[in-house]
């Protein structure tokens, strides 16, 4: 077994990634979401192994398992728009009750579509 | 006292605090409707609005959470990877149905926002709603969004999604698991996944799948056509 690599030097490879991001995203000649280019570039990264998965493993699995601790301040940014919400409360359920089962209903009947085809084809 | 409440610390002690309580009370009773996140945010709310804390205060104190979310957003990619195996046997049917139905997710709510003359920063907070929430702040924060109804409208679609599961693979009679774990993380993200897990493995593996996919396809869809 290797010992795992010091703590600090997987969020540097982590933050790093993530600033690589911002950099790439600076260049782009449109406006793209510098994180989720981050998460591309750590998914090449990792895919083509250019980066062990074990040089960061201890750490992205703290914080992914605890990811959503992150989310409470933004959450509680909810007070800011109470009228905005009282105002819409019904168009904001309708959205959450409507479209959740609608999403449900398009992906299983595609992805059972698309498994019928491939079957079809093998045989 | 008031050098606890001025402490900066304080702030960000209230957040893992209400968290903390959220999880002990989530593992003990082991229903989606009592989601920690959701406990932690309704929790913090009150002390700001008791004037334990101010919001400025509590903003400022919680800004070392804030500022990793770039960092939550890019570790999707481990989610990814560690499923590598599962997405390369199921390559065309994960991308068609998420692009399927992320595609769907995003139509519906500007349809219905558009039907009801909403306006642009309500679409813009509900767009992503169906994916994780890094994703869907990212979303949010990009097209002039509000991020406090983004978070409260994709944990209330991740609830909604884990309770409808098993009644909607019985509606749209889902008999193959990977279609019924697609079909879970596409619409209900991290929250839907963790009732996959009560349903099987398969399940599990392909409503984590989903959650990253979809996340991409969605920022990419918007980026392109919003």
């Amino acid at each position: 077994m290797k010992k795992p690599l010091h703590i600090t030097v997987e969020l540097a490879v982590i933050f790093g990634v993530c600033l690589l991001g911002d950099f790439i995203a600076e260049l782009l000649p449109f406006d793209f979401s510098a994180s989720v280019l981050s998460m591309i570039i750590l998914l090449l990264l990792l895919v083509v192994k250019a980066l062990k998965f074990e040089s960061i493993k201890a750490t992205a699995e703290f914080l992914t398992s605890n990811m959503a601790v992150l989310f409470i301040p933004y959450g509680v940014k909810v007070l800011q728009y109470l009228d905005i919400i009282r105002e819409n409360l019904v168009l904001f359920l309708l959205i959450v009750l409507v479209t959740t089962p609608v999403v449900y209903g398009v992906t299983a009947l595609t992805a059972m579509l698309i498994m019928k085809m491939q079957k079809g084809e093998k045989e | 006292m008031e050098t606890v409440l001025a402490s900066p610390l304080f702030g960000l002690f209230l957040s893992v605090l209400s968290f903390g309580v959220g999880s002990l009370l989530f593992s003990k009773l082991k229903t989606p409707l009592l989601n920690p996140l959701l406990f932690a945010i309704i929790c913090c709310v009150l002390f700001v609005r008791s004037g334990l804390i101010s919001y400025e205060k509590y903003m400022a104190d919680n800004a070392f959470l804030t500022n990793l979310l770039p960092v939550a957003t890019a570790l999707l990619a481990v989610n990814i990877y560690k499923q590598l195996k599962t997405v390369r046997k199921y390559a065309l049917v994960i991308v068609v149905s998420c692009l399927a139905g992320s595609v769907t997710s995003i139509l519906s709510v500007v349809g219905l926002c558009r039907l009801f003359g909403a306006d642009k920063a309500i679409e813009a907070s509900f767009i992503g709603k169906s994916c994780t929430t890094p994703i869907a702040l990212d979303v949010s924060l990009m097209n002039g969004g509000m991020e406090g109804i983004t978070v409260i409208a994709v944990i209330f679609t991740g609830v909604v999604g884990a309770v409808l599961a098993p009644s909607l693979a019985k509606l749209f009679r889902v008999k193959s698991a990977v279609a019924e774990g697609l079909a879970i993380g596409t619409c209900s993200h991290v929250i839907g996944t963790s009732k996959a897990v009560e349903i099987g493995e398969i399940q599990s593996a392909l409503s984590g799948v989903a959650i990253g996919i979809c996340g991409l396809l969605t920022i990419i869809l918007v980026t392109v056509f919003y």
